[in-house]
């Protein structure tokens, strides 16, 4: 068991959206820490330890993606491509949370080696379900290496 | 008996009564000489008798040389021959009566005259001198008188039986000669009317088979002028086979006008005597056959007058096979004639010149010309401009020189209304039937409004091709866009429920406020789809405004956010008018310049400049800000629906979609001009009705 929280980075442009997930996260006890950007310039600034996030150890490496594909600037299949092809991010499991169901947008997030694809849903209930289960399996089902 | 008799008397045949009397004269030159000669003699011998016997000789002989000068031989030697006799006898008599030299002159006399005269007068002669004889001999045993005795032999003698032998071996020979020459020319006479024969035979034969095997029918009619009639002699097997009757018929006809007819020319039977007496008649009939069928003869005839006979002989060629072809022909050039030139694109042909040698009617039109006469012969430099007059040459040398077919599809601007046209088109060779080129024949057809219709569907589809990704993408994001406050509001909801179960009403009021906001959100998307989708169909009607009245009242809608931000708007002079849907027009310069204020920045100076750049084709009308630009990377997803690149600025991002739609649908573009990153930007657009 790890000791400290595992830290999901979440990068979603839409703040209603955000709070959603994180409070969805707390309701569930799903032991995480969520850091929360709106655009994948700060995803990248965040996971290469630059900008805002030079600081190593306040700036965990996370466990776990969501993505969100429309985002402003960079767009989310950009920054996709971007982590997984960079050497010291690509095993990071993304995992992209997006209300689109295109299969263009499938097609193209898989052929940039997304880890899963994870439609938002309009229902509540199922939208909280889907964050628990994500949360379960992601964490506690999914077995990482540990370096 | 009598016929030896007759052989012995009857002279040969004399050929030529001329040469025989040149003979005669000959020779009566030649007895004057004898006589002259003898008489030397008897008047040296003093034989005087004698002397005058030979003087009675000479008239006779001068006679007889007269008579032989104007030809008539017979009578000449009759004289010769009595005179001879007569002037011989009355020597002998003075002479030695039988016994006298001189009666050597009998037998050379009956020689000679054998060899000229006719039976008559030498049976005459032979009697004149028997009777001589018979004087001689019964007139000295009777008295009569009295021969001399005869001599021993004078000299005299000698030279008188010399001269006498002499004379008449000449004179036999003379005759002879004579009567041989006769003998070869007769001969040869002989040979020659032989050999006229023999040629004559040939020269029938050769006839006969021309008239028999002559693919033509040959007749041959005796008119009869005094009793108006005609009558067949004869005719070959091609004649009866014309005439669809047997041989032995027609010649049993006779006469066979009745069953021919008249198809040109030949009025009657006096006529056509007429006109065959000035030479060869020629006219065109046909026979009424036995077996109905009619064919048209093409007729030749010539006359020849033969003792009291007018012969026509003719000459029957049947040409009906010819006519109808030439009617085939003529029916189908025609037919071809009229396809030509009723075909709705134009058909030509050149000789090996590049001059017209055909040209239908549409041919003619392209030419400019109002009939074929006046086409042919024409050159395309005497009807075209030289640049496209060139160009056919050049197609024209390629056709000609390579024999290529030469296909194409072509445009020009026509002479007349300056129009643009389409034409397709091709050219082949013409080939004799050696295979020889001998021109070119093309054809061409006006597909302007096909080529116009394509051109319509190429843009058409164009259009729609652009219409359904832009539905597509509208779509897409619109789906993406309306479901994401509609999740906002649905989980919110469900917080709502469990904040207010568990009592919890600052949350709650916090879930209500983002429940709100959301439907705000959706609110503001529906309407500015709903913007967005009205454009497409322009509502009010195109005027044409000044852009300095557009930029103004502009300027005007967005005078809160300016005045706030305390942006110094300019408007610049000079800018021209434009025609459009003048409150869209409005709507894109009112984007833009909000656009331009909500992206100032912390610029110190804010400025927004507006105004218009001429280029060669069109007006070029911008929106200047000095504000914090746009990176190079963006410049297209701007313009996309909803696509913010800071979302945390107001608007729903739908202005400059709405702007870019506005534009497109005035027939412009629009872009933005921004080196990035707090350059500011200049965002341009071009209207197509702009003047």
């Amino acid at each position: 068991m790890p000791t400290e929280p595992n830290v999901i980075l979440l990068v979603e442009d839409n703040l209603a959206h955000a709070e959603i997930v994180i409070r969805s996260f707390q309701e569930h006890h799903i032991a995480s820490h969520i850091v929360h950007v709106l655009d994948g310039e700060a995803a990248l600034d965040y996971l290469l330890h630059r900008g805002q996030f030079t600081e190593t150890a306040n700036n965990p490496r996370p466990r776990v993606i969501l993505l969100d594909l429309r985002l402003p600037k960079i767009s989310g299949l950009q920054l996709l491509h971007e982590i997984k092809t960079h050497e010291s991010l690509f095993s990071i499991p993304v995992v992209i949370l997006t209300t689109s169901e295109a299969e263009q947008d499938l097609t193209l997030a898989y052929a940039n080696h997304a880890n899963s694809y994870l439609v938002k849903p309009v229902d509540f209930t199922k939208f909280s379900q889907l964050i628990d289960d994500l949360g379960l399996y992601w964490l506690d089902w999914n077995r990482q290496p540990l370096n | 008996m009598s016929s030896k008799l007759e052989a012995y008397l009857s002279p040969a045949i004399l050929a030529n009564k001329a040469s025989i009397a040149r003979t005669i004269q000959n020779i009566s030159v030649v007895l004057l000489i004898a006589s002259v000669v003898a008489g030397v003699i008897t008047i040296v011998d003093r034989n005087w008798g004698a002397v005058r016997a030979l003087g009675i000789l000479t008239l006779p002989l001068i006679v007889t040389f007269w008579l032989s000068k104007h030809g008539h031989a017979s009578a000449a030697v009759f004289v010769l021959s009595v005179s001879l006799l007569i002037s011989s006898t009355i020597l002998a008599t003075l002479g030695q009566g039988i016994h006298d030299v001189t009666n050597f002159v009998y037998p050379g006399i009956l020689l000679v005259a054998s060899l000229v005269m006719n039976k008559r007068a030498f049976s005459i002669l032979v009697a004149l001198t028997l009777l001589a004889v018979g004087w001689l001999v019964l007139g000295a045993m009777g008295g009569l008188f009295v021969p001399r005795p005869p001599d021993v032999g004078a000299l005299s003698d000698l030279l008188i039986v010399t001269v006498i032998l002499s004379t008449t071996a000449f004179c036999v020979y003379l005759l002879s000669n004579n009567l041989q020459q006769s003998l070869l020319q007769a001969n040869r006479e002989m040979v020659e009317r032989e050999q006229a024969k023999t040629a004559l035979h040939e020269s029938q034969t050769m006839l006969q088979l021309i008239f028999d095997h002559a693919f033509d029918g040959i007749s041959v009619y005796e008119e009869n002028l005094e009793e108006g009639t005609r009558r067949l002699i004869d005719c070959n097997s091609r004649y009866a086979e014309i005439a669809g009757r047997s041989k032995e018929e027609l010649l049993k006809m006779g006469n066979t006008l009745p069953i021919q007819k008249d198809v040109g020319g030949l009025a009657n039977r006096t006529q056509f005597l007429e006109n065959l007496s000035q030479g060869v008649y020629m006219g065109r009939f046909s026979w009424l056959r036995p077996d109905g069928q009619e064919n048209v003869i093409e007729y030749a005839a010539v006359q020849r007058r033969v003792d009291d006979h007018l012969l026509v002989i003719g000459v029957d060629h049947d040409i009906t096979a010819q006519l109808q072809a030439e009617a085939a022909l003529e029916r189908e050039r025609a037919l071809l004639r009229t396809l030509v030139d009723t075909m709705p694109a134009a058909v030509f042909a050149k000789d090996m010149n590049g001059r017209k040698i055909l040209s239908n009617s549409v041919d003619q039109l392209a030419m400019g010309v109002k009939s074929e006469a006046e086409a042919l012969g024409k050159t395309d430099f005497d009807v075209y401009p030289p640049d496209m007059a060139m160009r056919f040459m050049e197609e024209d040398r390629r056709v000609l020189e390579n024999g290529e077919v030469y296909e194409s599809e072509s445009d020009y601007i026509d002479n007349y209304t300056g129009e643009r046209r389409w034409v397709s088109g091709f050219k082949r060779p013409l080939h004799n039937q050696a295979g020889q080129t001998i021109g070119l024949i093309g054809s061409f057809y006006d597909i302007t409004d096909i080529k116009r219709a394509e051109i319509e569907r190429e843009k058409l589809i164009t259009e729609l091709e652009a219409k359904n990704t832009e539905l597509e993408r509208f779509t897409y994001t619109v789906s993406h866009d309306l479901k994401s406050p509609l999740i906002t509001i649905n989980s919110f909801v469900g917080f709502l429920q469990e904040d207010l179960l568990n009592g919890n009403v600052a949350q709650a009021q916090e879930d209500m406020a983002q429940i709100s906001a959301a439907l705000a959100k959706m609110e503001q998307l529906l309407n500015e789809l709903l913007e967005l989708s009205r454009i497409g169909r322009r509502i009010n009607p195109p005027e044409t405004v000044p852009f300095e009245v557009i930029a103004r009242e502009a300027v005007e809608l967005v005078h809160g956010r300016i005045t706030a931000g305390d942006v110094a708007v300019e408007i610049m002079p000079g800018l021209p008018y434009v025609r459009g849907d003048r409150v869209r027009l409005v709507e894109v310069v009112q984007n833009l310049v909000d656009n331009a204020c909500k992206y100032m920045g912390d610029t110190p100076a804010p400025h927004i400049e507006i105004g218009a750049r001429q280029t060669e084709t069109e007006a070029v009308f911008y929106v200047r800000d000095n504000g914090i630009g746009i990176e190079p990377q963006y410049h297209e997803r701007i313009f996309e629906l909803f696509d913010k690149l800071d979302p945390a600025s107001e608007g729903s991002g739908a202005g400059l979609a709405i702007a870019k739609r506005i534009v497109e649908t005035h027939g412009g573009r629009i872009w933005v001009d921004s080196e990035g990153h707090g350059c500011g930007s200049t965002f341009c657009f071009t209207l197509a009705a702009a003047l």
